[in-house]
């Protein structure tokens, strides 16, 4: 197979498209980070204020955003890999009507899905009405809601579709074949999952993983709706610097800095599930 | 059956209410004749959505959101597939490398996508904000995904029918269009409509870029600050309907087997 | 030059010569077709940005199409979009907005507003000369923003739940522990507490020193006692309505209103320290394309016909006495309009807070620096 200029062609629109819309403004966006403002102007500058303030004003901030991103990412990664697992090898002939409805919960828009887990989380929601219509309770539970465990909670439901798919495409690589050979072989269940099937589905794992963690990382709406007084996380702030503030070079400075960190993370992950290749 | 496959059942049943529960309850609360998105529901009701037909704004939104997504799917799925072809013809290395550019931006917070195209927009191109900036978003986040789609469906393409065609005197183009095309046709539609879907879905790209009036997305989140009623949800509830159609109707064209 | 023909006695309507010119050429283009058949001949786009259902007054009856006004709007989830909207790129395309009236100040420094020519204004008489006259609409002696609706910043609280509260302080009781509703407006949070916290009597005069108090203060309501800390008031009513919360550290008069939609009844009071009234305003963007349409929807927004959709609709306050004999004694009840002497008794306008340097005081951008920490808390 030749790649010559016609392939190069080919390639072109969806790479003019990438390379303008998106390249070049994330490229111009990192200049801006460097600008300074002045009476609601930008003005073209040089200077790491932006970036410095990142670190002094908004560490607290930024490491629980991390923090509760990574939270969530892992929970997603290792919910995905048990649906997906079952999915693959205990399903049995409703695997595909269970992808599917996995597929479907994929959209529905995102704004309602916060709005759902309030109904359902609130004081007269539906967990707190079974539990006092049950007469487990008589007061409706004020932790389920207004705290960082329901910005979890409502992040994993999110996500949980974008890391159970990549983890389930992977597994449909592993034959069950290979695995009833194992069994046969004296192979106990955890041994099957560490030796056989955890290696196999290493792409997936990490794409689950980084997926999660990353849309995690910048989502701003679920901590308002649902996160209480105390739990802010980096996106309400970069957004603010862009509406409120117009300061675009400090939420310019945020985003580099928040992108920045969530690279070094997926990195690092990568790496350390990349190792487990010499065992 | 064993204890260890009925853990299972219990299992995969708990992770499907778990993952469709909120679903049916935006879909029942669109139904409720509660002002407050809350049971009791009372009386099943039509209210809502009549209420939103006879709202203008509603109208206005929603074509601005067909506008959008047609459009989306339109430019995704022309760049798409051509990528497609090209990487088929690429080595791995390269062609892994490029769909991993292609991809870059759906995994980036889409926060942070918006605020780049916006600053670009305003600040260095000038550019008024409609729905031309609107949809240049949604193509960056649906391009790979038609890229992915058409490359696993040439994956299992057979070859030889090109070359056959080719020998009997076709022209490249001939062998696209007569050949290529009607085999992956499928495909097509099917990549068209997810970009589509992904397009009708996005809020947070289309809340930055967007110039005057609404898409069904951000019709939601202007209602968000006042009204907060189960008009929500029977918008989210026609938008459901529209992203959930077309993808079944896409996996059913791409004869999707995960 | 056309001569322009007027009906002679019959009452047919004198042709204006810009239409007759614009009818022409538009026929031509149809003609040709260049132009959508469809199109309504001469129908002007008027842009418009704001809250949603601050438009409903504009369509209100048939002023629309009396005015041969197409109107495209857009909504908006906080007075901040408006701002970013026209510097980015909204100049020269947008018509009209309806924005908070602390933002006016802000809109003029950043020669973003069309300063209003009153004169072009029909029923600015009638507007209560207790909201035209705010100081803070005006810059060098001119009017920059017309009033549209208003309300006060009171004390919100479930009567079935607890008793009349009488000071703000009340919200800090223990018996109303992590029941307390508190939105997310900074300048309305801090002038209702910095009085309380440093003994201002002009909140949006501050030292740095009485500042940083504040808002100590107000971190120690919203981590302490507050339920959650709501992006906006709407947000505030459903946590009433759902029963999370019984009172508020910060409020709107209009959320009775709200709640009332949802079976949900509230009561609000001014507190004995007082609270801040607060006006929503219509603003001429600069480099408005349809400046004729503009006045036009401002005269719409504050007819009887334009403010009894906000009294009806939006369980908002009129702003002007001409819609009073339309409106229905809910809403004068919630309202008190025969009183409102009484009403600015308690209840103040207080200037914005400065944009300059102004002595020892802190600027607004100060002011949203600090602002920060209390969100970060």
């Amino acid at each position: 197979m030749e790649t010559g200029w016609r392939e190069r062609l080919l390639f072109a629109p969806a790479g003019a498209i990438l390379a303008g819309l998106f390249a070049v403004p994330l490229v111009a966006l990192f200049v801006v980070s460097f600008w300074s403002v002045r009476s609601f102007a930008l003005r073209p500058d040089f200077t790491f204020a932006s970036y410095a303030r990142v670190w002094t004003d908004y560490a607290g901030v930024f490491g629980f955003t991390l923090g509760l991103a990574l939270t969530t990412a892992v929970i997603c990664a290792v919910l995905g890999f048990i649906f997906a697992y079952g999915a693959r090898f205990h399903a049995g002939r409703y695997a595909d009507g269970l992808v599917l409805a996995v597929i479907v919960t994929l959209f529905g828009g995102y704004l309602v899905k916060v709005y759902a887990w309030k109904s359902i989380l609130g004081a007269d929601g539906i967990f707190n009405s079974a539990l006092i219509g049950l007469g487990v309770i008589d007061q409706p539970l004020p932790w389920l809601i207004y705290t960082p465990g329901a910005v979890v909670l409502t992040l994993v439901h999110f996500q949980l579709p974008f890391s159970f798919l990549p983890i389930y495409a992977s597994l449909r690589n592993v034959k069950t074949e290979t695995i009833e050979a194992a069994r046969d072989l004296g192979a106990s269940a955890p041994q099957i999952v560490a030796r056989i099937v955890l290696p196999q589905c290493r792409a997936g794992l990490v794409a689950a993983f980084a997926f999660a963690f990353l849309i995690s990382a910048g989502d701003y709406v679920t901590p308002q709706f649902l996160g209480g007084p105390s739990t802010t996380m980096l996106g309400q702030f970069i957004a603010i610097e862009f509406s409120t503030r117009f300061n675009w070079p400090g939420g310019a400075a945020m985003s580099f800095a928040l992108l920045a960190a969530c690279l070094a993370i997926v990195g690092a992950v990568w790496l350390l599930v990349s190792k487990r290749r010499r065992t | 059956m064993t204890a260890m496959a009925w853990l299972w059942r219990a299992l995969l049943a708990g992770f499907l209410v778990f993952m469709l529960g909120p679903i049916l309850l935006v879909i029942l609360f669109s139904f409720s004749s509660n002002a407050l998105i809350s049971f009791p529901i009372g009386d099943l009701t039509l209210d809502w959505y009549r209420a939103l037909f006879r709202n203008v704004e509603f109208w206005s939104a929603l074509k601005n959101s067909l506008i959008i997504a047609l459009a989306t799917g339109l430019i995704s799925t022309a760049a798409g597939t051509m990528a497609a072809f090209a990487l088929v013809k690429f080595r791995p290395a390269v062609s892994g490398a490029l769909i991993g550019c292609l991809s870059l931006p759906v995994t980036l917070p889409p926060l942070l996508l918006a605020v780049a195209l916006v600053v670009f927009y305003v600040r260095f191109l000038d550019l008024p904000l409609s729905l031309a900036t609107v949809i240049g978003g949604h193509v960056l986040i649906a391009q790979p995904f038609v890229a992915l789609i058409v490359l696993a469906r040439m994956a299992n393409f057979d070859y030889a029918s090109i070359d056959a065609a080719r020998d009997l005197g076709a022209t490249r183009l001939q062998a696209f269009t007569k050949v290529v095309l009607p085999q992956i046709r499928a495909a097509l539609i099917g990549a068209a409509l997810i970009a589509m879907a992904i397009s009708l879905d996005d809020f947070i790209i289309a809340v930055f870029t967007l110039g005057g009036g609404n898409t069904l997305s951000t019709f939601i989140w202007g209602k968000v600050r006042t009204t907060l009623d189960p008009s929500i949800n029977a918008i989210a509830c026609i938008l459901l309907a529209f992203t959930i159609s077309t993808t079944l109707v896409a996996l059913k064209l791409t004869k999707y087997r995960g | 030059m056309l001569e322009t023909k007027t009906g002679t006695g019959l009452g047919a309507p004198a042709v204006d010569r810009r239409k007759f010119l614009q009818g022409v050429s538009l026929a031509t283009l149809a003609g040709a077709g260049l132009l959508p058949a469809r199109r309504t001949l001469a129908a002007t786009k008027a842009s418009w940005v704001g809250w949603q259902g601050y438009d409903d007054p504009l369509k209100a009856g048939t002023f629309l199409a009396d005015n041969d006004i197409e109107l495209v709007t857009s909504y908006i989830n906080s007075n901040e979009e408006i701002i970013t909207k026209l510097q980015a790129g909204g100049r020269g395309q947008i018509d009209l907005v309806t924005i908070y009236y602390g933002h006016v100040p802000l809109l003029v420094a950043a020669d973003l507003a069309e300063p209003i020519d009153e004169s072009r204004v029909p029923g600015i008489g009638d507007i209560f000369p207790e909201f035209l006259n705010v100081d803070v609409l005006r810059h060098d002696g001119k009017l920059y923003a017309v009033p549209f609706t208003w309300g006060t910043l009171s004390m919100i609280y479930d009567p079935a739940a607890i008793a009349a509260p009488t000071s703000w302080k009340d919200c800090l009781k223990d018996e109303v522990k992590g029941k307390v509703a508190m939105v997310d407006d900074m300048t309305g949070l801090l002038a209702t507490w910095a009085p309380i916290a440093v003994g201002t009597q002009t909140p949006t005069r501050l030292t740095m020193d009485q500042l940083k108090a504040s808002i100590d203060y107000l971190i120690n309501i919203k981590k302490n006692h507050a339920r959650t800390f709501s992006p906006t008031y709407g947000e505030a009513t459903d946590l009433f309505a759902r029963g999370e919360v019984v009172t508020s550290a910060i409020g709107w008069d209009a959320m009775v209103g709200f709640a009332g939609a949802k079976g949900k009844k509230l009561a609000y009071v001014i507190p004995e320290e007082g609270a801040m009234v607060f006006m929503d305003t219509m603003v001429i963007p600069k480099d408005a394309p349809n400046l004729d349409v503009a006045y036009k929807l401002i005269g719409q927004a504050t007819s009887a016909e334009g403010q009894k959709v906000i009294a009806d609709n939006l369980t908002q306050a009129v702003i002007t006495k001409a819609a009073l004999p339309v409106i229905d004694a809910k809403n004068k009840e919630i309202y008190q309009y025969d009183n409102l002497a009484k009403l600015f008794e308690r209840a103040r306008f207080y200037p914005f807070w400065p944009i300059e340097p102004e002595g020892d005081f802190v600027v607004f951008d100060q002011v949203l620096e600090e602002y920060q920490r209390f969100l970060k808390a």
